[in-house]
């Protein structure tokens, strides 16, 4: 690095403590979301457990709410790391999101588990309204107003980051490469690809974030005084904007491990092409227009816009997926690769996203959709995408965080676990909507059960692989010392 | 962040939030007409002796209904909106009172538009609902003074709309012993119950 | 910084002031209905306030030393701009006397001057979050009044709230598209370090 380049740098010594915060959080808040998440599947199961729907629905509304806000800031735990190595980011600031976001917690989990709020983290107008008694208006209030905090969190940390970026690259357009692409400016290999994620993250969240800024108010003004009621549909536009985009995102975010930690594995540069660079500036405009594919089954949408979301939902993830897992496996071929914890994680991160890819593809087929969007497919295309894409990044990240990857045996054996054990609550998912089982439903026919009890199951089999792999991070930690580029060999 | 600054802030915060708890009536009234509501309970403000004219012609005062609690709306019958709403509603009232036999309550409907309300059209308003005068009185202000000072007294804003006609609030304003002590909507439920209520 | 202050600034302001607030005829006109009132008067008046901070030296020093990192300011503007956001006040503001001198006197200050100034003291981070949160004002305030089944202001007609609505749809859409090309392509000055092409 030069000298001049360093000067742009956060310094070493602010880079990892908060960092560290946010991993330690995100990883225990995952493991208790994702015993949440098999309790569920066992009362869906029914053999085991009986929890009652009333439960049943404010443990939906805390595991979404829950995995969706710890996603976010885990991703950006990955994204705000590597980002600093190359802009000076402010670690107050990143200290500050991390406080205000776990006050918005506070106030989510309590308003489910004091106030029974129970409308699903999608907080779809006017259900949080109408809640025939079963939660009070002020646990709503409280509800939708941590929602609102979480995104004046993340906006206070994506401003700071686009300022240093803009700072040091001039532009967001440049960070993102435009004149590279369009040829104003020559490739410069040197440009790093987490300068380029972070650009898009930053573009399509503080999109989302306004959409946030408008229907959360909304919401709470047709808590406080129902006659006002806004269009529903556009309210819900607006709602899943806001959540689509959030959560597309944690994974565009997480990715920058795989780009960064990889080629210190494989021992050669990742770098900037213009494939690359016409990859990511296609997903920044479709994760932004490709939301109207949860919308497919509401009639009274303009069709072209359903049909946006068909033609997007087939292409919007694959640009930068082909460009990453191609360049990520060209990578790895023949590079007498270490296999570790962090480095299987990465590998099987790319693997899940590739396969994820496919049921994505089918649900967002229009015809598919108006029989499929209600089951348990959906859950299954998305567990897909966060269980095997996005989690392994956020591990993989954490253990090369903690442990420089060398986890030794507990670690390789924990990741096989996690990734069996993904892989059959996934299908427990996919195979449960193939035969038409609903999502969201507490009850399932007894000839669905089975698929609960698999689901189940597997989702312990996950909590105890993601437990081998973050245990041992997490002892290690508070004192763990970040090895440099060469003494990670 | 200095603790002065912070603590000048908190001070900024409390300033500002206590104006607008002041304002609103602790955050429950944000537009003019629950403002006008949550005033009137609270300064129960006195009215004068109207002078009215009702739809025969004959002149009554306010002081005529003496212990009854007297409703009044503000009506113009020109009006294509909410003066029929109001026409209905009181009619529902009414057929209430028969029924019960209470003689608590009475209804006035006053028009704003005294220009144009003759008696005669006073009386074919009250011919689109059909109720009896016992119990109901339309009436119009007998001179402009009244027009303006009824107006004053209740805080009723009239404004002209495009069509020659009159914006208008649509509450009910309960007038009893000479004092104006509460505005209520017209769909308010209470009024039931204070109909037959024996205090 | 121009070197070369305009000398009658004082003189512009005051006439600006007056016209927006004290001279009944023009004050009346702005307030004849809610988009002048709203979207002219309001404004005219909290930029008097505003420009005063910013050129005024002496004013400068004293908020200097009152409330160096504008979180004072900060506090009290966005207060008394919920303050006059709500009908009712823009209600009495049309014919209570009382209220209509509150609003001529404390817009330009507590809410021009106080934001002005925070603004000035904010850093690039504050300042996003100042412009985020004043473009989601337009977007609410426009959807409410387009939609509000009440007429909010007993002094203004529903029709006027509603065209009122849409204007401030509009100027939300406008600033949005401006935000957003200025966003990603701007700030369209040479930063720190910009490659020589
Ligand atoms: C052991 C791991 C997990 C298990 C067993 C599990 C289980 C479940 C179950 C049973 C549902 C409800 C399905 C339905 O009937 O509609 C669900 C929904 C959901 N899960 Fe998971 N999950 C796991 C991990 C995750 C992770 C890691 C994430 C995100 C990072 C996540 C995000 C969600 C979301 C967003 C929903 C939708 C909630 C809603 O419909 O409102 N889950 N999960
Ligand atoms: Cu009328």
């Amino acid at each position: 690095m030069t000298a001049s380049e360093l000067e742009y740098a956060t310094p070493d010594t602010q880079r990892t403590p908060v960092v560290k915060l946010y991993l330690g959080i995100g990883l225990l808040v995952f493991a208790g979301l994702m015993l949440v998440g098999a309790l569920m599947r066992a009362a869906q199961g029914a053999t085991t457990i009986s929890i009652g729907p009333e439960v049943f629905y404010q443990l939906m509304t805390l595991h979404g709410a829950g995995m969706v806000g710890t996603a976010g800031l885990a991703a950006l735990a990955v994204n705000w790391y590597f980002l600093s190595k190359y802009v000076r980011l402010n670690q107050k600031i990143f200290l500050g999101t991390l406080v205000l976001s776990l006050v918005a917690v506070v106030m989510i989990v309590g308003s489910i588990l004091i106030g029974k709020f129970a409308a699903g983290w999608t907080f779809l107008y006017p259900l949080p309204a109408t809640s025939l008694g079963l939660w009070s208006k002020g646990a709503a209030l409280t509800f939708v107003g941590g929602l609102l905090l979480l995104g004046v969190a993340f906006l206070l940390v994506y401003l700071d980051m686009g300022i240093a970026i803009v700072r040091r690259y001039g532009s967001i357009a440049r960070a993102l490469g435009l004149p590279m692409l369009f040829g104003r400016e020559p490739i410069d290999p040197t440009h790093p690809p987490a300068v380029v994620a972070s650009a898009m993250v930053l573009i399509v969240n503080v999109a989302g974030i306004a959409a946030g800024a408008i229907v959360l108010i909304m919401t709470i003004l047709h808590l406080i005084y129902p006659p006002l009621a806004p269009d529903a549909l556009l309210m819900k536009n607006l709602i899943y904007f806001f959540g689509h985009v959030f959560i597309n995102a944690t994974i565009y975010s997480a990715v920058i491990a795989v780009y960064e930690i990889l080629p210190l594995y494989a021992r050669r540069p990742w770098t900037v092409s213009r494939p690359f660079l016409a990859a990511w500036l296609a997903v920044t405009l479709m994760v932004l227009a490709v939301y109207p594919h949860h919308l497919l089954m509401d009639f009274a949408m303009p069709s072209w816009m359903a049909i946006m979301g068909q033609i997007l939902s087939y292409t919007s993830g694959i640009p930068v997926l082909v460009v990453t897992a191609f360049s990520g496996l060209m990578l790895v071929y023949r590079s007498g690769i270490r296999w570790d914890a962090a480095s299987s994680l990465l590998v099987l991160s790319l693997f899940g996203w590739a396969v994820g890819i496919v049921p994505a593809v089918i649900d967002g087929m229009i015809n598919v959709n108006l029989v499929m969007h209600n089951t348990l497919w959906v859950p299954g295309h998305f567990h897909f995408y966060l269980l095997l894409g996005l989690l392994p990044m956020v591990l993989g990240f954490a253990s090369y965080l903690s442990a420089n990857g060398q986890q030794g045996r507990t670690g390789r054996v924990g990741a096989m676990v996690y990734a069996v054990g993904a892989t059959l609550l996934c299908l427990s998912f996919l195979v449960s909507g193939a035969l038409s089982v609903p999502r969201r439903f507490a009850v399932h026919e007894e000839s669905w059960q089975w698929l609960g009890d698999v689901g189940a199951l597997s989702g312990g089999i996950v909590l105890v692989g993601t437990l081998m792999i973050a245990v041992p991070i997490l002892l290690k930690l508070p004192r763990a010392r970040l090895a440099s580029i060469s003494e990670s060999g | 962040m200095s603790s002065r600054t912070a603590l000048s802030m908190a001070l900024a915060l409390c300033l500002v939030g206590g104006l607008l708890w002041q304002r609103t009536a602790g955050f429950s009234a944000f537009t003019y007409e629950t403002w006008r509501q949550s005033q009137v309970v609270r300064q129960r403000p006195p009215v004068s002796d109207w002078r009215l004219q009702d739809d025969q012609g004959k002149v009554v005062r306010l002081s005529d209904w003496g212990e009854q609690v007297l409703l009044v709306s503000f009506i113009f019958t020109r009006c294509t909106s909410v003066c029929g709403a109001l026409g209905v509603r009181y009619r529902q009232l009414q057929r209430a009172m028969e029924a019960t036999g209470s003689k608590r309550v009475r209804l006035l409907s006053v028009s704003i538009d005294p220009a144009h309300d003759t008696p005669e059209r006073l009386a074919e308003y009250r011919s689109r609902f059909g109720g009896a005068r016992t119990s109901w009185t339309i009436a119009r202000p007998a001179d402009e003074q009244t027009l303006s000072t009824l107006i004053s007294e209740t805080g009723l804003r009239v404004i002209p709309d495009r069509t020659g006609g009159f914006a208008h609030s649509d509450s009910l304003h309960w007038i009893r012993d000479g004092r104006l002590v509460r505005i209520s909507a017209w769909t308010d439920p209470a009024l039931e119950g204070l109909l037959t209520d024996a205090g | 910084m121009p070197a070369e202050r305009w000398r009658q600034w004082p003189l512009a302001l005051t006439l600006a002031f007056c016209v927006a607030g004290l001279i009944p005829v023009t004050a009346r006109l702005f307030e004849a209905s809610m988009q002048a009132h709203l979207l002219v008067q309001m404004p005219l008046l909290a930029f008097c306030g505003g420009y005063w901070v910013s050129r005024s030296e002496r004013l400068q020093a004293w908020l200097e030393r009152a409330d160096p990192s504008g979180g004072v300011a900060l506090v009290l503007g966005s207060g008394w701009l919920i303050y006059w956001m709500l009908p009712l006040n823009l209600d009495l503001a049309t014919f209570d006397p009382s209220v209509r001198l509150l609003k001529v006197l404390t817009v330009p200050v507590l809410l021009g001057a106080t934001l002005t100034w925070s603004w000035r003291q904010l850093g690039p981070v504050g300042r996003g979050v100042m412009l985020m949160e004043g473009w989601a004002i337009l977007v609410r305030l426009g959807w409410i009044y387009l939609i509000s089944p009440v007429q909010l202001c007993s002094n203004y007609l529903i029709g006027d709230q509603q065209r009122t609505g849409s204007l401030l749809l509009g100027l939300a859409l406008i600033s949005a598209a401006l935000a957003a090309i200025w966003g990603v392509f701007g700030p369209f000055r040479k930063t720190d370090r910009c490659q020589p092409e």
